[in-house]
């Protein structure tokens, strides 16, 4: 056991070293040449998606048998309703994208995080299928696609359907709260700054239980590395939930292969069973 | 409540949303008199949040026979109508009606406490379809008489809203109680107006047309230059792939889903349209949907967008719908309720046996 302690600290330690610091400004100077443009700007228009498992958890963090456990004589097990997926159910690590590698949640704030992820299966909206909000709609595990032209910015997400159109003429405060909140960009020289505000407390950052209230403010920054890569960062700011405002920063990819389309993933259908299946004339054994 | 405003409005068949402001419906110019301004990527430029908002509908009411466009009186009388069931539903209403007090039928098939959708709720268009111009009976124009052509023998046409087996499980629910699809054809294609909610937005890339349909944040994404699939698989909405011709975006769309055929079909069912742009405020929108099983021949037609008031907001449908639990909670309840009716008419109290007295 005594090993199995110290492998474990190794881990953890190398984990932390290896968190993500402030890119530097150099990565983030586009080669302009090797760029497609339009209207002036970087062309982002493209099937684009990550390769990180931030969707699973924005920090740091190792492989885990499931993303909920309960007691186990000898040490936590699988959540009964996931013990039968096996190895399809556990979690694959990452290194995390939260510069500085830990969200600066208040106490309080912590305590409901961790209650969240002890009840990640009921809690978690993705689980049933809602909306994912932003900034989680672009680092989930399928992708989206920009369609760009000289005056428009729409982005399609494969997940749910959600869709999400950038405003490049601020409507003054969101009238309503939306899923997926209200979008307003400028352009700062070839990056995208997009505003996101009025989205609802009903979306997580992951599936690690990570949330924010109702009043959470999120500045990203689009900015293309080259024709095939975006830097994406993201600012989150809710006095509410955080100590301090604090970004994410990652690398979003282009779909290159001949499979290169957006497929859909309406998965309201799939999660029937789950919600209603108990309201059947005959719910099933 | 006047019944008679119902009479007028639905006489006319209508069902439809936003209206389209009558300044643009008017001031359609004539096909080829419009100059299409060109987007960065060198194409016709359709982008913009639309509407298809009209009193007029798919088909044509048979009193209109062949004829393709209303006269002024028409368009008076059916506008007119339109008008007065607004301006009753904006008026102020005895707090103390109860459904019970509602008119038993109030068109579209709402009556009694579905009376309650009414002007409020719905966003019914104000005006009819014009197409340069011209004040329209239908947008079906081909066959002459403005309805589908007949149905093959054998073919059925599902009910959209009712199905068999209704409250039993939730697949057995209507796809807009799922919040799966909208309630009609509102994405498409055909795309086709409905009771509220008839805006779509058009974003144009290099290679790529994206609708965003607001019923049910649909997106349809169409593949300018692209292929359809041959490996027989059947997404929602289909599969569309489109070309521009000139200063018109052509859209193809085979590969439909059973569970959102179009009147009836979808096995063999292409259909095509074409966007074009014919003022500063209108987009034609011309259609064909053929399928050889279903129909002996194609139907076509037209209609014109004009653009919405407005930018579109979410329809997260299914992040709110209490309806579905509780539409088949309350068929457990009825479920239930006739059970116990069952019960005790077939147990009649029967007489206590002599141990009991003791």
């Amino acid at each position: 056991m005594k090993v199995m302690a110290v492998m474990t600290l190794a881990g953890s330690v190398a984990v932390l070293t290896q968190s993500l610091a402030e890119p530097s400004g150099a990565v983030h100077k586009a080669t302009a040449a090797a760029i497609d443009r339009v209207g002036g700007h970087p062309n982002f228009s493209g099937v684009w998606s990550v390769m990180n498992t931030a969707n699973w958890n924005v920090e740091p963090h190792l492989a885990s048998a499931a993303l909920e456990m309960r007691p186990g004589p000898v040490v936590p097990v699988p959540a009964k309703a996931i013990v039968a997926l096996g190895a399809v159910g556990s979690v694959p690590a990452g290194m995390g994208v939260v510069v500085g590698g830990t969200i600066p949640y208040t106490p309080q704030a912590l305590a409901q995080r961790n209650d969240n992820r002890a009840h990640y299966l009921e809690r978690d909206p993705e689980v049933k299928c809602d909306l994912p909000g932003v900034p989680r709609a672009n680092y989930m595990s399928l992708p989206f696609q920009i369609v760009q032209s000289g005056k428009t910015f729409l982005i399609s997400y494969e997940y749910a359907g959600a869709v999400r159109d950038i405003l490049f003429s601020d409507p003054g405060p969101a009238p309503i709260d939306s899923w997926m909140g209200q979008s307003v960009g400028k352009w700062d020289g070839d990056t995208l700054v997009v505003t996101v505000t009025g989205m609802t407390d009903g979306t997580w950052f992951d599936r690690a239980g990570n949330f924010h209230s109702g009043d959470m403010k999120v500045v990203e920054r689009w900015t293309m590395m080259n024709e095939n890569t975006i830097r994406y960062e993201a600012e989150i700011t809710d006095p509410a939930t955080f100590t301090r405002p604090w970004k994410m920063s990652m690398l979003i990819y282009r779909r290159l292969a001949e499979d290169a389309r957006l497929q859909q993933f309406k998965c309201v259908e799939f999660v029937e069973e789950l919600m209603y299946g108990d309201l059947r004339k005959e719910p099933l054994k | 409540m006047n019944a008679n405003r119902f009479t007028v409005l639905f006489a006319a068949a209508a069902i439809s949303a936003l209206a389209a402001p009558a300044v643009f419906a008017d001031a359609a110019p004539a096909a080829g008199a419009y100059k299409a301004a060109m987007n960065a990527y060198g194409q016709p430029d359709l982008e913009g949040t639309w509407t298809n908002a009209t009193l007029t509908t798919l088909e044509r009411p048979k009193e209109y026979g062949a004829r393709k466009a209303l006269t002024p009186d028409e368009v008076k009388k059916i506008e007119g109508g339109a008008a007065q069931l607004f301006a009753a539903d904006a008026a102020p209403r005895d707090p103390k009606v109860k459904t019970t007090d509602l008119p038993h039928d109030c068109g579209l098939g709402f009556s009694g406490a579905g009376c309650g959708y009414n002007a409020a709720w719905i966003d019914p268009g104000s005006t009819v379809m014009r197409v340069n111009g011209e004040p329209r009976t239908s947008f079906i124009t081909d066959p002459p008489d403005g309805r589908l052509p007949p149905y093959k023998p054998g073919v059925t046409v599902p009910n959209m809203f009712m199905r068999a087996h209704y409250g039993e499980n939730p697949e057995n629910q209507t796809l807009a109680e799922r919040c799966l699809t909208s309630f009609g054809y509102s994405a498409g294609p055909v795309m086709l107006p409905l009771l509220y909610n008839n805006n779509y937005e058009i974003a144009q890339s290099k290679d790529t047309v994206a609708i965003v349909v607001e019923m049910v944040h649909d997106v349809r994404i169409i593949h300018i230059g692209g292929k359809h699939r041959t490996d027989g698989e059947r997404p929602w909405m289909g599969d569309s792939i489109g070309w521009y011709e000139g200063p018109t975006l052509v859209v193809e769309t085979t590969n439909f889903p059973e569970a959102t055929a179009l009147r009836g079909a979808w096995r063999e069912l292409t259909v095509t349209e074409r966007f074009t742009r014919v003022g500063p405020h209108r987009i034609l929108y011309q259609f064909k949907a053929e399928d050889p099983s279903v129909w002996d021949r194609p139907w076509s037609g037209e209609y014109e967008f004009s653009p919405s008031k407005g930018r579109i907001f979410e329809y997260a449908c299914h992040e709110g719908n209490y309806a579905l639990a509780d539409m088949l909670a309350g068929a457990r309840a009825d479920e239930s309720a006739a059970a116990a009716k069952r019960t005790a008419t077939a147990t009649p109290a029967s007489p206590a046996t002599p141990a009991q007295k003791q």
